[in-house]
């Protein structure tokens, strides 16, 4: 209605009536409604000014500006509508193709690989991001000299080739596009370079596996690839649980250019807080390493390897196998030293497993502790000569027992001892303890130990009499301490493994593997009775040198010949499994060298079981059998 | 309706209901004015006409209101974009920041563990030697579950300060 009123004072330059213009002065305008029907003359005056405005817009004659206006925005309005049908109708879809091209990106959310974790939550294996440097020449908006110079301080220390900034330069005018730079440049280098705000410099986000305690656990973790494929140990082997995986998003670009995603998918912001927590104790590791390593280069032995495991749940403490490898740096070191030898190298284990042989024989029935067997220090078996390897210096022992064999290592009591079992009982009993087969450890490339075949077996008196004193047949280091991790825990095989499952970072349990109950090879008496005898040998027989003040062990020594093509050479290797604490056994530790220049099982291996022993009682704070003797020393 | 109306002389007879209706709020002005101007008699505007106005009234609130709700979903639809946008980039720092802490506190422990074996570093493993065993005094805990716990007199004499301290 007012603007009526000032169409009104503009359309008719009539002066206004008194009567009008007494009204005006009367109303005030600002508080009227502006129908009121309790204002009669209100009313009334706005019927006049519209039927007046319409009588005199007839009765103008320059109307046809009006309409010039008119059809002038009726004209826009047409054309926008057209413009509109061609945009939303007839162009629709592909300018939303080119829209979302431009603004969407769909892409699998890249998702870290799981980070593995020893059993006290260090930190073995985690994922963090590099970078990979491009130019492009085309792009660059800066001369290219004074780029090169800016960009070759920051990139020293890393994978690029070209030292100086002439150098660099030459390589911008090799292309003009897609010039790779250098790889693997770690965060703190790549800000740096993003804050040159250089034009036609491009950083191509990567992830790299990152091992922060460098070689000190790769036999058990492994390593990843440059495809980001686990290629050795619980990498390769769990591979499918240390990966996470994520449905596709979409992501939209935020008005800051920056990508985002536009939706939700379930865990993606807070994805799973998972890690997979391995039995290793890498205090244990790193203690056990160092004695391994100490001792290879005392000895000048080829190889050398270190197993501690919880005999009660088979849990591995520690993996030492030397030589081994960087992870960070696995293309610096040749194939065999990833392959872990521990688990894939079976040897003759010699004299520690006679412990085994023992415990198969009063497992029979066929001997007991105090049965007394000649010992007359060398022999002739089908042809064969067997003897003691003291037989020089000690000659025949006589008749002594079961356990002064075990004590002092007798080959030919052993044989004897074998020869009570009945042949094909005793290849049963071998098979039983799983020897021909693999433990079925949770680590990958294990190999299964070597037993003759039954033919060939039962058919040769020799065979048995070898396989006596543990030659003739070979087993990998790891079935060996399963093997006396059953004499440990009361006769239960179980099964060697590091996979403790996947825990959050609380660390509550997330999935454990599933555990099959252990196979019963032995019965608990026999088992007491065999690590009565062990603890013999370090108290008074070969294993003196892994004996710990205040402490009772059990343990046995081993020197073996290595076999080759058709015989046995001149090299051995030397081991020591020792069992800890006597009262109630727990840990099994195993020693192992290769070709030891000089030496035996108690002069190579028993002294670093005994240094990894004392590391294992502080960490695991194992209570002395006899306190006293700890004072005395 | 009436169509004339006498002149007011006096304020009473504006409540007069012969008169036309008042204007009651304009008492300074009726003091001023003698002539009260006359209208002739109007029709009321036809009833499509008030009809539009109506529509016109209510439309208008009606816009108003609808601009106003698109204004306020418009400007929430921006906000929580970017609030998101901000949100989701201060969660890929901190977890760049998380995995940096993690990296270097590993490397840290891996390289004094590392100097720490050298014999020069001054420091040796732990031996079952250096290390204290205390005999688990196992009817310890029984004695202190006997305390009856309700019984204040009681517990009063281990609590108070002449009594033997049980930690030293």
């Amino acid at each position: 209605m007012s603007n009526n009123y000032r169409f009104d004072r503009h359309r008719s330059p009539r002066p206004q009536s008194p009567r009008n213009r007494r009204l005006g002065e009367n109303r005030i305008p600002k508080k009227k409604p502006m129908i009121s029907h309790s204002h009669p003359p209100s009313e009334l005056k706005k019927n006049q000014n519209l039927s007046r405005f319409l009588a005199q817009f007839r009765a103008r004659p320059d109307r046809g500006r009006l309409y010039l206006v008119w059809l002038i925005l009726f004209l826009s309005g047409i054309g926008l509508a057209i413009n509109l049908f061609r945009l939303q109708i007839l162009q629709g879809k592909l300018l939303t193709q080119q829209a979302e091209e431009q603004q969407l990106s769909r892409s699998r959310p890249f998702v870290p690989r799981r980070s593995i974790v020893d059993r006290t939550g260090n930190i073995l294996a985690l994922d963090r991001p590099v970078y990979t440097l491009y130019a492009h020449p085309k792009y660059f908006t800066k001369n290219e000299n004074f780029i090169a110079n800016n960009l070759i301080p920051l990139l020293v220390n890393t994978s690029i080739k070209e030292k100086t900034p002439a150098e660099l330069v030459a390589l911008f005018q090799t292309k003009k596009t897609g010039i790779k730079v250098a790889e693997l440049l770690p965060e703190e280098v790549a800000d740096k370079i993003k804050n040159l705000l250089i034009d036609g410099l491009d950083l191509f986000p990567m992830q790299q596996r990152l091992y922060p305690q460098e070689d000190l656990a790769s036999e058990v973790v492994g390593y990843v690839d440059s495809e980001r494929k686990g290629q050795a140990g619980v990498e390769y082997s769990q591979q499918n649980l240390l990966e996470r995986t994520m449905p596709e998003l979409r992501y939209r670009r935020a008005m800051n250019g920056a990508w985002i995603p536009d939706q939700l998918a379930t865990g993606f912001v807070q994805f799973d807080d998972l890690q997979m927590q391995l039995t290793i104790d890498t205090r244990l590791q790193r203690l056990a390493r160092e004695s391994v390593r100490q001792q290879m280069e005392k000895f000048k032995a080829k190889r050398g390897a270190l197993i501690v495991m919880d005999a009660e749940n088979g849990e591995l403490l520690a993996l030492v196998s030397e030589p081994n490898y960087d992870p960070n740096q696995y293309y610096k070191f040749p194939q065999e030293r990833f392959k872990n030898w521990p688990l894939t190298d079976p040897y003759e284990p010699g004299s520690t497993f006679k412990a085994i042989n023992i415990a198969i024989a009063l497992e029979a029935g066929v001997i007991k502790p105090d049965s007394l067997f000649n010992d007359q220090g060398r022999i002739i078996i089908e042809g064969w000569p067997i003897g003691n390897a003291d037989y020089s210096s000690v000659g025949a022992r006589g008749m002594i027992s079961v356990s002064d064999i075990l004590k002092y290592s007798s080959n030919v009591g052993m044989v004897r001892i074998v020869q009570q079992l009945k042949p094909q009982d005793y290849y049963q009993a071998l098979q039983k303890l799983g020897l021909g087969q693999t433990t079925g450890s949770d680590l990958p490339f294990e190999v299964p130990s070597q037993l003759k075949k039954r033919e060939q077996f039962l058919g040769s008196r020799v065979e048995i009499a070898t396989t006596a004193f543990g030659q003739g047949f070979s087993i990998t280091p790891i079935q060996l301490v399963q093997l006396n991790a059953a004499l440990a825990n009361g006769g239960n095989l179980v099964i060697p493994h590091v996979l403790r499952g996947l825990f959050n970072s609380k660390g509550e349990p997330y999935w454990t593997p599933h555990k099959s109950p252990p196979k019963k090879v032995f019965s608990s008496e026999t088992t007491r009775k065999v690590l009565t005898m062990m603890e013999d040998v370090v108290q008074d027989g070969t294993g003196k040198n892994a004996q710990i003040p205040g402490y009772r062990i059990a343990g046995k020594t081993g020197t073996a010949q290595k076999a080759k093509r058709g015989g046995y050479s001149k090299s051995i290797i030397t081991s020591f499994v020792g069992i800890i604490p006597m009262e109630r056994p727990r840990y099994v530790v195993l020693a192992i060298f290769d070709e030891p220049q000089g030496g035996s099982g108690a002069l190579v291996a028993a002294p670093v079981v005994k240094s990894v022993m004392e590391s294992l009682i502080s960490l695991e704070k194992i209570a002395p059998s006899q306190p006293q003797s700890l004072l005395n020393n | 309706m009436k169509n004339v109306v006498s002149p007011l002389k006096r304020p009473e007879k504006v409540d007069s209901p012969s008169k036309v209706t008042p204007i009651t709020h304009a008492t300074k002005i009726r003091s001023k004015v003698n002539i009260i101007p006359v209208f002739p008699a109007t029709p009321s505007p036809p009833s499509w006409l008030q009809s539009l106005f109506n529509i016109q009234s209510f439309s208008t609130i009606f816009t108003l209101t609808l601009l106003a709700i698109s204004l306020g979903v418009y400007s929430q639809t921006i906000y929580i974009q970017k609030r998101w946008s901000d949100q989701y980039q201060s969660l890929e720092k901190l977890r760049r920041l998380e995995q940096q802490l993690n990296a270097t506190n590993e490397v840290l422990k891996h390289e004094i563990a590392g100097t720490g074996v050298h014999p020069s570093s001054g420091l040796m493993p732990q031996n079952p030697h250096d290390m204290i065993f205390l005999e688990s005094t196992p009817n310890s805990t029984e004695k202190i579950l006997k305390i009856p716990p309700k019984n204040p007199e009681k517990s009063v004499p281990i609590l108070s300060p002449k009594s033997t301290p049980l930690g030293y």
